[in-house]
């Protein structure tokens, strides 16, 4: 769960689009309320930074009380290679050290390969696989996982779909309704079916989804074979630099993990800039010249022109919590300017920066 | 006369390529600039690029007039060092001037390359002193991988890797110098006799 959560209070499992060069530092707390045991409500703190390039270092802390956890500490290591725009690969590593009020450590180590697929603004997919060692009441087990989202971009509206199914032969933990409990030797597969919609909003992000699992054997507490769960989060841009997200919901259970099922309430202030000289326009050669991608991020509102358009601006598309517009450019040189909320026009971040006469800037990009 | 050859550039009968202008002001200097460059045999789209450019930047007219009289002297200069010219190279030599670059280095790029149109190479240059690299210095290395048959694709990557070596923190000529050598690794010799400069130590 606690996996879960922090992927939940840092919102991070909805940002399809690309991510490079940022630098994030997140602030949130959430209150969780186990809900299969009438337990205390946990109160969690979330403090994470996240650097944008090549390499992401997260680290999460997580303190409380359930019914038999009182607290927890992950770290993750993430690398993402983007060789072209429409391409990323991100391998990850976490460590989840959870320390249990009656049955001492826990841990979890899993390793993540996702692979990213990226049509334009338009539509993407992923798959993800994953394997975690997990050690709880001193047994220790493997447990794999495999899924994947596709989405589609529509307008304002972004909607996304995903499986996963997750196994593991070993004898997990399962989380009972009063506390841990082992089942050596047993099997336990499950999937689970997801789907939800983005609307964005000129300043507001407002995001809906559901899930439905099939266990085998059942994992719910009540021995149904089905379980479903929903949650809601809604994202505020307060400045080009701030957001603040809200979300309520149920997270379900993770049997593997030895985590319960519980209502979680969030809250989390996200203070971001774009990185220093980010790259913000990518290129990929085509017959002739190139398919150009260029992104800006934050604002409520972005343009691109430039010496292709005969300096008259074109309007970006939303892209997660940026914007970006694709190009098809000829071979040459080109002058490119973007815009957030009607501001001055500046170079491209990442582009080298051309000085204009008019005591302006534009960006300049060298087609093959 | 003057107004025959630029109803010819134009194109008669086409749309009037300053409809875009609103400024009566500025229409009427930014046709007196149009008229100039075509008496002086230079394409008049970059100027009228300038122009929307100078309006989208929403800068007075006068200020726009004068940097139409500076690219066309520009233009007029990068033709006299180039001799024959296509309108990409008048172009991206007026923007290489603009940066820093000497107009001696355009025609050194030109005898390396005297059939082939050099506007890559000299928007590569471009963005190399654009990043950073003392202008002299970027011109010796564009030149040393031209005359070692270095393919427009080669350099561009060559820009490009600089670009990114520079935002990451590096220094521009550490990382020019870093690049080059890895790319003469898979040129071919300078050809004997050439006027290759050598490389640095």
């Amino acid at each position: 769960m606690i996996r879960r959560l922090l992927a939940c209070v840092v919102g991070s499992c909805a940002s399809l689009g690309a991510q490079e060069g940022t630098l994030a530092i997140e602030l949130g707390s959430a209150r969780v309320q186990q809900v299969e045991s009438p337990s205390r409500p946990a109160t969690i703190g979330s403090l994470r930074a996240r650097l944008g390039g090549t390499w992401w270092l997260l680290g999460g802390d997580v303190t409380g009380t359930l019914a038999d956890s009182v607290g927890a500490r992950q770290f993750v290591g993430l690398a993402s290679v983007m060789p072209s725009a429409w391409l990323r690969t991100e391998t990850a590593f976490s460590s989840t050290r959870v320390e249990f009020e009656r049955q001492g450590l826990g841990f979890t180590q899993s390793a993540t390969v996702r692979q990213h697929v990226q049509w334009g603004a338009r539509a993407g997919a992923w798959l993800q696989g994953d394997r975690a060692t997990t050690e709880r009441l001193r047994s220790s087990f493997l447990s794999d996982a495999l899924g994947g989202v596709a989405w589609t971009q529509l307008g304002r509206v972004q909607l996304w779909s995903g499986w996963q199914r997750a196994w593991s032969t070993d004898g997990p933990v399962l989380f009972g309704p009063q506390s841990l409990r082992i089942a050596p030797g047993r099997p336990i597969r499950y999937d689970d079916w997801s789907a939800g919609v983005v609307a964005q909003l000129p300043r507001v992000d407002v995001i809906v989804s559901a899930r439905r699992r099939d266990g085998v054997p059942p994992i719910a507490p009540d021995g149904a074979a089905v379980r479903t769960a929903a949650d809601a989060r809604v994202i505020v841009t307060l400045a080009s630099m701030l957001s603040a997200e809200a979300s309520h919901g149920v997270s379900l259970a993770d049997p593997l993990r030895g985590a319960p099922e519980a209502r979680v309430t969030s809250l989390l202030l996200r203070v971001q800039r774009s990185g220093r000289g980010a790259r913000a326009v990518t290129w990929q050669a085509v017959d002739g010249g190139a398919e150009v991608v260029v992104r800006v991020r934050g604002g409520t509102a972005a343009e691109l022109t430039g010496s292709f358009a005969d300096w008259e601006p074109r309007a970006m598309t939303r892209d997660g919590r940026g914007y970006m517009l694709r190009l098809r450019l000829p071979s040459g040189t080109h002058r490119l300017a973007v815009r957030r909320d009607g501001g001055a026009w500046k170079a491209p971040d990442g582009l080298p920066r051309v000085t204009d006469e008019f005591g302006g800037e534009s960006g300049l990009l060298v087609i093959p | 006369m003057i107004t025959l050859l630029l109803a010819l550039t134009m194109g008669t009968g086409q749309p009037d390529p300053l409809l875009g202008v609103r400024d009566p002001q500025l229409r009427t200097l930014a046709q007196t600039e149009l008229r100039a460059a075509v008496q002086k045999g230079l394409p008049t789209a970059p100027l009228i690029a300038k122009t929307l450019e100078g309006q989208l930047k929403q800068a007075p007219a006068p200020r726009i007039a004068m940097a139409l009289k500076a690219l066309t002297a520009r233009m007029e200069l990068v033709k006299t060092k180039l001799g024959s010219a296509t309108e990409p190279e008048l172009v991206a030599g007026a923007d290489a001037l603009a940066a820093g670059v000497s107009p001696d280095a355009l025609a050194a790029l030109r005898r390396m390359w005297p059939e082939r149109s050099i506007a890559l190479p000299i928007g590569v240059l471009t963005e190399l002193v654009t990043r950073g690299v003392e202008p002299k210095l970027a011109t010796r290395e564009v030149i040393n991988l031209l005359n070692r048959r270095a393919t427009p694709q080669q350099l561009i990557q060559l820009g490009y890797d600089v670009s990114n070596d520079v935002r990451r923190g590096q220094g521009a000529h550490a990382a020019l110098d870093v690049r080059v050598r890895g790319l003469m690794g898979s040129l071919l010799p300078a050809p004997a006799g050439s006027t290759a400069i050598p490389a640095r130590p």
